[in-house]
């Protein structure tokens, strides 16, 4: 009996630093690396909420530069200067932002409710709020993005001008 | 003898030496040198990425403003340059509003983001950039999507909140490239200054 006792309580004191050590664990927002001397870049993340199925597609001048799915982001070099990203799906959502040289800048995409489907909705974003809601983000898939991004470009090939 | 008498007629006159003018050939073989201009007249060149501290001078709401549209800003605190000069306070400049959205149907907040563009020093313009003013509104969207659960299409009546700036907000920026300025267009020191690294900001001069 005594021998049980001492081995729970040493079993105990193995599993306890355990849970002390995940309770001391701060989990932080995916790093952003600097972006290439003179040029910008723009961090597009989805944080979770309504629709988790649908994907956030981001466009520029009508083509597909990024797609981030519920709980991602996708870091993306653009040149410094104003960009326009637009979002589709029941409806379309603009956001004017400015990409500085040397800096980040920070878009954010929920969907919100809708009719339909859910509405995307693009807004200006910035480190401080992406270092608080980006602790569970996952990086996009550079591979799917690149298949999405070629089978993007093969459709708008396909399709009549004017459309 | 002789030479006694020299001594004496020497020593009762009094030697007067006076200014002979000196004359200069004005035909000259070598090249004349312009005298260097006064070194007053274009002394400072604020260098980018000098901290600016700005403040936006008249109150911008998300639902009125549009892209595109310019809006006021003076600086906030002085920039201090080489000699005690100055940029100071209260000086204008511009900004442009790169992004606004109105609140929408379903607690969708309204969105702003505001760029400086440009401090005027005496008809000089100093480009700025990286200031970050802006965000988003209240968003009310778990609130409607709550209500319209309960209550049904009223749920999507609601809207969110506006982005509202108001008068005098705080800005940061930075100067975005390398201005010259004559020290003529900046104020002059004051009496009793000290140079540049007393300053709240310190001009990043050349």
């Amino acid at each position: 009996m005594k021998l049980h006792s001492l081995r729970l309580l040493a079993l105990a004191g193995l599993a306890f630093p355990a849970v002390a050590h995940a309770a001391d664990e701060v989990r932080v927002a995916p790093a952003i690396a600097a972006p290439a001397s003179g040029k910008g870049q723009v961090v597009f993340y989805r944080p979770g909420g309504l629709g988790p199925l649908i994907r956030c597609t981001v466009r520029e001048d009508g083509k597909m530069i990024a797609r981030v799915g519920n709980g991602k982001y996708h870091v993306m070099q653009a040149e410094p200067g104003a960009h326009s990203y637009t979002a589709k799906t029941e409806a379309t959502d603009t956001v004017r932002v400015e990409v500085e040289p040397d800096e980040t800048t920070y878009v954010k995409c929920k969907i919100s409710m809708g009719i339909m489907a859910g509405r995307p909705n693009l807004s200006p974003s910035s480190a401080e709020e992406y270092a608080k809601v980006g602790k569970k983000l996952k990086p996009q898939d550079p591979a799917d993005l690149a298949e999405d991004i070629a089978k993007d470009e093969a459709k708008q090939a396909k399709a009549p001008v004017g459309n | 003898m002789l030479s006694v008498l020299v001594a004496a007629l020497f020593a009762a006159e009094p030697v007067v030496v006076t200014p002979q003018p000196v004359v200069i050939s004005t035909i000259s073989t070598t090249p004349t040198i312009a005298p260097p201009p006064p070194a007053i007249a274009d002394c400072c060149v604020i260098k980018a990425m000098t901290p600016v501290r700005l403040a936006i001078t008249n109150p911008i709401n998300s639902n009125q403003a549009r892209p595109g549209e310019r809006f006021a800003l003076s600086l906030r605190e002085p920039i201090l340059l080489d000699g005690g000069r100055s940029i100071p306070a209260g000086t204008t400049g511009g900004g442009e509003v790169v992004h606004a959205s109105r609140t929408g149907l379903a607690g969708r907040p309204g969105e702003l983001l505001l760029a400086a563009r440009f401090l005027d020093v005496e008809g000089v313009r100093i480009p700025l950039r990286s200031m970050r003013v802006g965000g988003i509104g209240k968003d009310n969207s778990g609130i409607a999507l709550i209500t319209y659960a309960a209550v049904g299409v009223i749920g999507l009546v609601i809207s969110g909140g506006q982005v509202r700036i108001l008068a005098g907000a705080p800005a940061d920026a930075k100067v975005s490239a390398d201005t010259r300025i004559d020290a003529t267009r900046l104020a002059a020191p004051a009496a009793g200054s000290t140079p540049s690294n007393s300053s709240t900001i310190e001009g990043n001069v050349q």
